[in-house]
């Protein structure tokens, strides 16, 4: 039979622990809406029996420790899920920017495309209208404006993207210092007073936030302090942390990348989080995107040029550049040697919307890499500078010697074209619709010989009104020797065979060092003459303006597969893909992100009907500890009586 | 399993917030009439849809040049039509002034209403459109194309220039002709040949335009019709005889008191020997002969000129020496007979001799006879004078400028010259009806292209609208249906959220 005052105590360890549980469900209760915060349960345990003579005599209830109930796996889950849900949802926010830029069919390229080629038919239609011409005017100038609005319009998500950088890596730095400090907090009081589970939370929460901005690994020491890695790069290693920078970038000063303490760009290893997503978008999604822009841009603008520069304006002089172009960018790395890089786009049915990057071999090798399938090309200059290169994916790359072993360049060969795509002309009389060259029959023919069909394919020896060829050509018929001679025959071409037994139908040559070609069909007589000269005065004629105006429908891009329309919708669907894909992404990543949290809840979280249940159990089990002493009180106050009596 | 408080209120929340997401974005549906709200909705639709607008936008645009076009085409027509008109009323007044009855000042009064039309008909050549551009000009469009100057001459400054619009994305139509092709390069004559009287024939032969009979037969050469006469010679021994004595007897032949042949007994000639041997005094005769081998024809070298041809009998010594001639003089006696054939001014043959002087025909003339040579087919009327002359050509380019003028200066002929002048005046007139016949055919043609096209690009735009409708625009019922399903989901989620929010054991703890 156990003493009283054991009984008593017996009371108060049983009053103490229900105490202490009603503290622990209460503090359940107060943070059921706290972040991160893992349940926490009072552990009992009986207290160490008495032995009294052969028995052990129960000495009531103690507080063996207040655990958390957490998973560990399930919480690097959650971490893991927390850092893939953040980086798709930041890089569906980028994909979404970028697809409403595209999704506005008044600022899309589309309708200005439309209206502009709408513009060259008109003019087609009536060349010598000076009002149909200053409307071409001002479509190309609204043209190119929109060139402009929509390159200004991605060159703004790249500022997005800066800012981005900037403020991620500032909260990283913030973060990975307060998971420096909690570490070294959780340290001194593990020693102390044991698991301090409320610090756990905090910190676990902090790494989650820190995940949210890029991928991160962690790895738990034995004195309960966290190491934490986002890459191969140590983030906190203890109570110390790795300070990152923003600085700019390498090649392109307007995009900004990531240093770490000790001056190494760690862009490139900073993967997942919503920083990770920015710099992936930037090489997934809006280079290509400013590229394909870039390229419809230098697509127009080249062909465009070259074909009206066969033209003629209503001067009588041959058309110049419609469009202006920009040159395409090279970047050379800031640590190089020396050396130096041009490129110049060559033929734009080979353009790609890749960037390029080019490393020296050392000696006169190079190596050119295509972005974005990593395909290389090797370039030897042979000992030449500069040392111009064969073409290679529609441009070619002029190289200066002297950039030394492991130098690099970034090529960018269409990224500037958007923004620089402008008008050249200055006034529509210089609109080139008028071919330059014009072929006549004689009045005094006595045949049926005609000529027709003159094109022209190059204006070296034109336009036939000056140096080096001026004049009139004459082709008189020679029924004799069945020819055409010529007169005057600059460049020795003559005569031209000619049988019209055999050609009546229409046979074609190509005079004038291949400049101009034409067809003589019909029986001429003989001495019967054509003539080609300058087309002076020829305001009424559209064949260039014609010809100009069938560029809409050329396929001049992605190796002649692609019109300028058709290469914008292909940048259209790829942006459209691209942000679907993203928006798939998202739902995903969002789902397995709350499965994640949800099965951490179900561990962790805190159930208010289950507090309650255990607020009742531990508020009945102090009632009863209590009346435990009164009980005791009583056994008392009997034996007092007793020795009264 | 354990749902934490927390988890199911935020379920609960994200339920409502996904239902919202859904309503909202159907109600923007809804408002913008479009399933493609951005290029992720559907990128191929997006992609397919610029494309569809592009097209739309080139067609719409090829409409445009549809009407451009036949508002050129019908200005082209109209000054056409009354090319045509202005042609026909000179057709007319040449047809009047080829009336024998006329007096010069008659006929001078309609050269001047020739006249008139001429400068009308420059005035229409020079039309313009409605942007002041001249319509038959070629490329030259600020270049007056016709310009009359003092003699009376229209020169052309425009070009052979024909501007082609795109009305379909496989077809173009011209929307010009030069004033080269319209009023310019016109075939004269019957299109393939002119014929002409020489000016200084004497008859009254007047030449039909005639016709091409056999387009593969002609050769293109120069061909020149002489009237002649029939000389009715006879060839072969000449028949002296000589009886009695052996005298030396010799015929001597003579045109126009020349002595061009002479022949002793047994001496023989071919019409051929006998063309030659009067051929080589033409100089001095003013007669050449031709002979086809079985006539030979006289005539004279110049216009309506005389043909007298004398046979003699030379050395005679008794009277029964005789001689029949190859003209058919029948000469006896000793007195040196001589008998002395005049030819008919008026031919009664004609020759045709190409331009290297070959003989192509030789027959018998009849007027309105029918005669044919390689391939052309033509007659004479009228009576023409053995030398007059008339050259068939090929047609050559001649404007109706030039024509009109012609016709003018030559209302002052009279006689044949006015007839054969005005025939041709006619043929030069219907060839330049014929060509602007053929032009507004054509127009009509490509005006009947053009609203065969207009339509085509209708049906096309439709056609593009509708598969555009299908890429792009919403349909309204579906998303109606779908917005009052997502109404009630996300209603369903508010009230299940209340009412799960209500559940808690506090609630029974008192």
């Amino acid at each position: 039979m156990p003493a009283l005052p054991s009984l008593t105590n017996i009371g108060l360890s049983a009053l103490r622990a229900a105490q202490s549980s009603l503290a622990g469900t209460a503090h359940n209760i107060a943070n059921v809406n706290t972040e991160g915060y893992s349940r926490q349960r009072v552990e009992l345990q009986n207290a160490r029996p008495q032995p009294l003579g052969g028995f052990n005599v129960g000495n009531g209830v103690e507080v063996r420790g207040i655990s958390r109930l957490v998973d560990g796996a399930l919480n690097s889950q959650l971490l893991v899920q927390t850092s893939n849900a953040s980086h798709a949802e930041n890089f569906l926010s980028l994909a979404n920017r970028i697809d409403n830029v595209l999704a506005d069919p008044n600022a899309g390229l589309s309708p200005a495309l439309d209206d502009f080629f709408g513009a060259v038919q008109g003019v087609a239609g009536d060349p010598s209208s000076a009002t149909q011409r200053q409307v071409l005017l001002t479509e190309a100038g609204t043209l190119s404006q929109r060139f402009g609005l929509l390159d200004e319009r991605l060159r703004e998500i790249d500022g997005l993207i800066n800012a981005d950088v900037r403020n991620s890596v500032t909260e990283i730095n913030f973060l990975t210092g307060s998971i420096a400090e909690l570490n070294g907090q959780i340290g001194r009081s593990a020693a102390a007073a044991g698991q301090p589970n409320d610090l756990l939370d905090q910190r676990d929460t902090v790494v989650r936030q820190l995940g949210e901005l890029v991928s991160v690994s962690t790895v738990e020491l034995g004195d309960g302090t966290l190491n934490v890695l986002a890459g191969a790069q140590s983030l906190v290693l203890g109570r110390e942390t790795t300070e990152l920078s923003v600085v700019r970038g390498t090649f392109d000063p307007n995009r900004l990348e990531v240093t770490n303490s000790s001056g190494v760009n760690i862009t490139n290893t900073l993967r997942g989080g919503s920083l990770g997503a920015a710099f992936q978008f930037r090489d997934e999604v809006l280079d290509p995107a400013a590229n394909g822009l870039g390229r419809v841009a230098a697509g127009l603008a080249e062909s465009f040029n070259a074909q009206h520069r066969l033209g003629m304006d209503v001067n009588g002089s041959l058309g110049g550049d419609f469009f202006t172009s920009a040159t395409s960018s090279v970047f050379a790395n800031p640590t190089n040697a020396g050396g130096a890089v041009t490129a110049q786009i060559v033929d734009v049915a080979n353009l790609t919307t890749s960037n390029y990057s080019l490393s020296a071999d050392g000696g006169n090798a190079y190596t050119l890499t295509r972005d974005s399938d990593g395909q290389t090309f090797a370039i030897n200059t042979g000992g030449a500078s500069p040392f111009t290169t064969t073409e290679i994916d529609g441009f070619t790359l002029t190289i200066t010697a002297g950039a030394a072993t492991g130098d690099t360049f970034e090529v960018r060969p269409v990224a500037t074209h958007a923004a620089g795509f402008g008008l050249a002309l200055t006034s529509a009389s210089q609109i080139a619709a008028a071919g330059p060259v014009r072929g006549e029959v004689a009045f005094g023919n006595a045949g049926t010989g005609d000529i027709t069909g003159i094109t022209v394919a190059s204006v070296a020896n034109l336009p036939l009104n000056g140096a080096p060829v001026s004049g009139t050509l004459t082709l008189t018929f020679d029924d004799t020797a069945n020819q055409l001679t010529l007169s005057p025959d600059p460049l020795g071409e003559g005569p031209l065979a000619y049988d019209p037994s055999t050609d009546a139908g229409g046979k074609s040559f190509t005079l004038l060092g291949g400049d101009v070609s034409f067809t003589i069909s019909g029986t001429p007589s003989n001495g019967d003459t054509f003539t080609l000269s300058h087309n002076g005065g020829g305001v009424g004629d559209n064949r260039n303006a014609t010809a100009l105006a069938a560029l809409q429908n050329e396929q001049i891009l992605d190796t002649n597969s692609a019109s300028v329309q058709e290469a914008y919708g292909q940048l259209v669907t790829t942006v459209g893909a691209q942000t679907r894909d993203a928006q798939v992404s998202d739902s995903a990543f969002s789902a397995l992100l709350e499965q994640a949290r949800s099965d951490r809840e179900q561990i962790s979280g805190v159930n208010l009907d289950e507090e309650a249940a255990d607020l009742l159990r531990f508020q009945q089990a102090y009632q009863a500890s209590a009346r435990l002493l009164t009980v005791v009180d009583d056994l008392f106050q009997t034996l007092l009586s007793a020795v009264r009596s | 399993m354990r749902i934490s408080t927390a988890q199911l209120f935020r379920q609960g929340i994200n339920e409502i917030t996904a239902q919202q997401t859904n309503v909202a974005r159907t109600q923007l549906e809804l408002a913008t009439g479009t399933r493609l709200l951005t290029p992720a909705s559907d990128p191929a639709g997006s992609a397919e849809a610029l494309r569809l607008g592009e097209r739309i936008a080139a067609t719409n645009q090829h409409q445009d040049n549809i009407v451009f076009a036949r508002t050129r085409l019908n200005q082209e027509e109209n000054a056409t039509s009354r090319s045509i008109e202005i042609l026909q009323r000179v057709r007319e007044l040449a047809i009047s002034a080829n009336d024998a009855a006329l007096v010069l000042s008659d006929r001078q009064a309609i050269a001047a209403e020739v006249e008139q039309r001429l400068a009308e008909l420059v005035d229409v050549a020079n039309s313009r459109d409605a942007s002041g551009e001249f319509l038959f000009a070629g490329f030259k469009g600020r270049t007056q194309p016709f310009t009359r100057d003092a003699s009376g001459s229209v020169s052309y400054a425009g070009d052979q220039g024909q501007r082609v619009v795109q009305v379909g994305t496989q077809n173009t139509v011209a929307v010009a002709d030069s004033g080269f092709d319209t009023f310019q390069a016109i075939r004269n004559g019957n299109g393939t040949f002119t014929v002409a009287p020489a000016t200084a024939n004497v008859g009254s032969g007047v030449i039909d335009p005639g016709n091409v009979q056999d387009a593969s037969a002609i050769d293109g050469d120069t061909y020149t019709i002489t009237m002649a006469r029939d000389s009715a010679a006879s060839s072969g021994a000449i028949g002296l005889v000589d009886s009695g004595t052996n005298d030396a007897l010799t015929y001597e032949l003579r045109i126009n008191g020349t002595l061009v042949d002479t022949l002793n007994e047994g001496d023989s000639r071919t019409l051929a020997q006998l063309e030659s041997a009067i051929d080589a005094q033409s100089g001095t005769t003013g007669v050449a002969a031709t002979t086809d081998g079985t006539r030979l024809y006289l005539h004279s070298t110049t216009a309506g000129g005389a043909i007298a041809i004398t046979e003699t009998l030379v050395g005679a010594s008794e009277d029964a020496d005789t001689v029949t001639g190859f003209f058919g003089a029948s000469l006896t006696g000793t007195t040196t007979p001589s008998v002395t054939t005049t030819l008919d001014s008026a031919a009664n043959a004609l020759l045709v001799t190409d331009s290297a002087n070959n003989l192509e025909l030789a027959e018998d003339y009849a007027a309105d006879a029918v005669f044919e040579f390689n391939g052309i087919s033509t007659s004479i009327r009228g009576t023409p004078s053995q030398g007059d002359t008339f050259t068939i050509a090929p047609s050559t380019n001649q404007s109706v400028f030039t024509t009109l003028g012609n016709l003018s200066d030559d209302l002052d002929l009279s006689g044949a010259p006015l007839s054969n002048a005005l025939n041709r005046a006619l043929v030069d007139i219907d060839r330049g009806i014929d060509n602007l016949n053929a032009l507004r055919t054509e127009i009509g043609a490509r005006l009947n292209t053009l609203d065969s096209q207009e339509e085509a690009n209708a049906d096309f735009i439709l056609e593009l609208e509708t598969s555009l409708s299908n890429v792009q625009d919403l349909d309204f019922a579906e998303a109606a249906s779908r917005l009052s399903r997502q109404i009630l989901a996300l209603q369903a989620s508010q009230s299940a959220f209340v009412q799960v929010q209500g559940l808690s054991l506090f609630n029974f703890l008192n």
